[in-house]
């Protein structure tokens, strides 16, 4: 269960079967309390210029909200939190940015290396083997 | 750093990490880099295409690919690199490479 909210007293646990719930205040009947979950708890959406092509999936089982890119995609947008609602919790917006994500940004001491491939080295040279002279000890 | 031979028309080779403190940098969020030869020549890579720059490919690499680039030869010993993202749309010059330009050996006359 990822996002819970409740119409009422804080509430502490309530007893199964009924409406009631304990909380701080005493005893109250639970009016909503509901978990965003399913397929309906997120969407996607995609501009002309801007896809977001990947799967987004909430895993119920542990209430996480996963992205998953895939080989060929890039996220270049950015994520941006929405209004809580009741079946909004957050959107993904190409507009405005919260979550950047920048190379450049605390940048201390840049350089740059050279990681080209070392090259096969042809060697043209012949391979002088010297005579090897056994010498017998009487 | 080791200067780099490059023949016009041939496939190349050349690989570069982008390092801050020594350490490689994630380039996937970058929407430019460009190759400042001279003031006259540069090439640009753009994110999402492969050539003459392909950072890419994998994500902390940039490589040269410059078969389809026509630069004039000649020993280019500064060439900026500079990185564009949205922090920085004017370019952040982020260090030189050294590369030599070569005409193509072997040119194929119709």
């Amino acid at each position: 269960m990822a996002l819970m909210y409740a119409d009422g007293a804080m509430f502490l646990g309530n007893s199964v079967g009924t409406n009631e719930q304990s909380s701080l205040i005493g005893t109250t009947i639970r009016t909503y309390v509901s978990a965003i979950a399913g397929t309906l708890a997120v969407s996607r959406a995609s501009a002309a210029d801007i896809q977001l092509t990947t799967d987004i999936t909430f895993l119920t089982t542990t209430g996480v909200l996963s992205i998953l890119p895939s080989n060929d995609t890039v996220l270049t947008t950015s994520i941006t939190a929405a209004t809580l609602a009741v079946n909004e919790v957050a959107s993904i917006n190409p507009s405005n940015a919260l979550l950047t994500i920048s190379i450049t940004e605390g940048l201390k001491e840049s350089a740059i290396k050279d990681i080209t491939p070392t090259l096969a080295i042809i060697d043209s040279t012949d391979t002088f083997v010297e005579t090897r002279t056994e010498t017998e000890v009487i | 750093m080791a200067t780099r031979i490059i023949y016009t028309g041939r496939d190349t080779n050349i690989k570069y990490q982008l390092l801050d403190q020594g350490q490689p940098k994630d380039l996937s969020n970058l929407s430019k880099i460009d190759l400042i030869f001279t003031s006259l020549v540069k090439v640009t890579g753009t994110i999402g295409t492969t050539t003459p720059l392909d950072f890419a490919t994998t994500p902390t690499e940039l490589v040269l690919k410059f078969s389809g680039v026509t630069i004039p030869s000649g020993s280019y010993p500064s060439i900026k690199v500079v990185v564009y993202d949205a922090d920085n749309p004017n370019g952040l010059i982020w260090g030189e490479i050294a590369l030599v330009v070569r005409d193509n050996p072997f040119v194929v006359s119709e």
